[in-house]
């Protein structure tokens, strides 16, 4: 298999990762629960990894990462805790949107066509009432990223919250929390940090301080009916998945150690990419695709070929796994004109080579060719 | 045998305290907290008398905020320091 759908979860994983989740299945208690070492063990794999996780963005306070399932339980604990109007984009993923548009009283800022945001529109959809804006780094669907520090600015000018889903992004591409005013960083573990599934996080920034969604055992404070308010406790209710959490200790470590090669290769097999195909007649690319930094996605649709049975065929007869279809951002989709045949999208890792690029073109070519029979 | 047992908020924050000291050379024991002391969390930090200036500064300079500090002795627990 050629794997190119390293935006829904990178594979492979490093064997560093795959180690550490077997070493820790075996020597992983119970973390927050007794003084024994193996439970603490689980809890000291726990810290390394808070620091790790702070390291990552700059943060000097590794206690206010909290570890969750995955980005969209982090978002959704984020967002929950807001009262007031909210400001999205028309780029955000459902992990975003469907928080939001249950909670109500928000406003979708438009993009234009090729799904670019112009920062200032964020400014002039503030009213009276905002309290934050929550907005992903990159789009999941083109790839462009956007600019969060002109929209921390605006935050910190107003005084609003700034919410960032960094699940394209995380181990991609830099975020200095230092350096960009942030409430909160979510995050997800198995995609750009290669850790396994069921990793995610939350990282708390200038004083933010959301209610949990699910509060219970916390190995603390236990005679009191309610859930400690200090972080992590505070979001990290039952037992944590202190093996996946183990792992993706070592999958930070391992994107780390490559400083900045994971991007910088991965980049570089979507940009040939995108330039052997570009050119071709019949293939539409959306997005930015010239944009000086993207995330390596290529999302695209063939002459008026229906996206999944591109995938499928480029899966039955060349072995490339690429995602087709909606990608669980409809505004998006609505944006490029793509909301009725969704799109294909390649999304690339360090881990891929050049053949499987001219692979992928060449299944590109043979569709343009010789067509799709069903 | 005299020992400063150190409380925290969280079990975080007491191996949080267990590392900054482990890494500044300190000796610590991660133990359970005695009933006879009232803390936020089951675990404590158990340290030398004379270690307890570097063990102090070592905790402030990493921000690791103690609950308290007991001096412990023969079963009996005198609370020394209350953050």
């Amino acid at each position: 298999m050629i794997y190119l759908d390293n935006a829904a979860t990178t594979l492979p994983k490093p064997d560093e990762v795959v180690k550490a989740v077997c070493d820790a299945l075996n020597s992983c208690g119970n973390p927050s629960r007794g003084s024994y070492d193996a439970s603490l063990n689980g809890l000291r794999c726990l810290l390394r990894a808070r620091m790790a996780v702070a390291d990552l963005f700059n943060s000097d306070n590794p206690l206010n990462v909290a570890f969750t399932q995955n980005a969209t339980a982090a978002l959704n604990i984020a967002i929950s805790s807001l009262k007031g109007h909210v400001i999205i984009t028309a780029a955000e993923h459902n992990s975003v949107l469907r928080p939001v548009f249950r909670r109500g009283n928000y406003t979708v800022v438009s993009l234009d066509e090729k799904g670019r945001l112009d920062a200032s529109d964020i400014e002039k959809a503030i009213k009276s009432d905002t309290e934050a804006v929550v907005m992903c780094h990159a789009s999941n669907l083109t790839g462009n990223v956007f600019d969060i520090f002109a929209v921390g600015e605006i935050c910190r000018k107003h005084n609003l919250k700034f919410m960032l889903d960094a699940a394209q992004t995380a181990g991609l591409i830099p975020i200095d929390v230092k350096k960009i005013f942030l409430s909160a960083v979510c995050f997800s573990g198995h995609k750009s940090l290669y850790g396994p599934q069921g990793t995610g996080g939350i990282l708390l920034q200038n004083g933010f301080q959301p209610q949990p969604l699910v509060v219970g055992g916390s190995g603390s404070e236990s005679f009191s009916p309610t859930h400690p308010s200090e972080m992590p406790d505070a979001l990290e209710a039952g037992t944590q998945n202190a093996h996946g959490i183990a792992g993706l200790l070592a999958g930070i470590n391992y994107v780390t150690s490559l400083e900045g090669k994971a991007f910088s290769e991965a980049d570089k097999l979507a940009r040939m990419f995108i330039q052997e195909v570009r050119g071709l007649d019949g293939v539409t690319l959306y997005g930015d695709i010239d944009a000086k930094l993207r995330t390596p996605v290529a999302s695209l649709n063939i002459k008026d070929f229906d996206s999944g049975d591109v995938a499928n065929f480029l899966y039955e007869h060349y072995s490339i796994a690429v995602r087709a279809g909606a990608h669980c951002a409809p505004l998006m989709h609505k944006t490029l004109g793509t909301q009725n045949r969704g799109a294909v999208r390649f999304s690339f890792s360090h881990f891929n080579t050049q053949n499987d690029v001219l692979t992928a073109v060449d299944g590109v070519k043979e569709i343009l060719k010789k067509g799709i029979l069903l | 045998m005299i020992e400063i047992f150190y409380t925290f908020p969280n079990t975080h924050a007491v191996i949080a305290g267990e590392q900054a000291l482990l890494s500044a050379k300190i000796a610590v024991k991660v133990r359970p907290v005695p009933n006879a002391i009232r803390a936020g969390c089951g675990l404590c930090l158990a340290v030398s008398p004379e270690n307890v200036d570097k063990a102090e500064q070592t905790l402030a300079e990493k921000n690791i905020e103690f609950s308290e500090a007991y001096q412990v002795e023969n079963n009996t627990f005198t609370l020394i320091k209350k953050k």
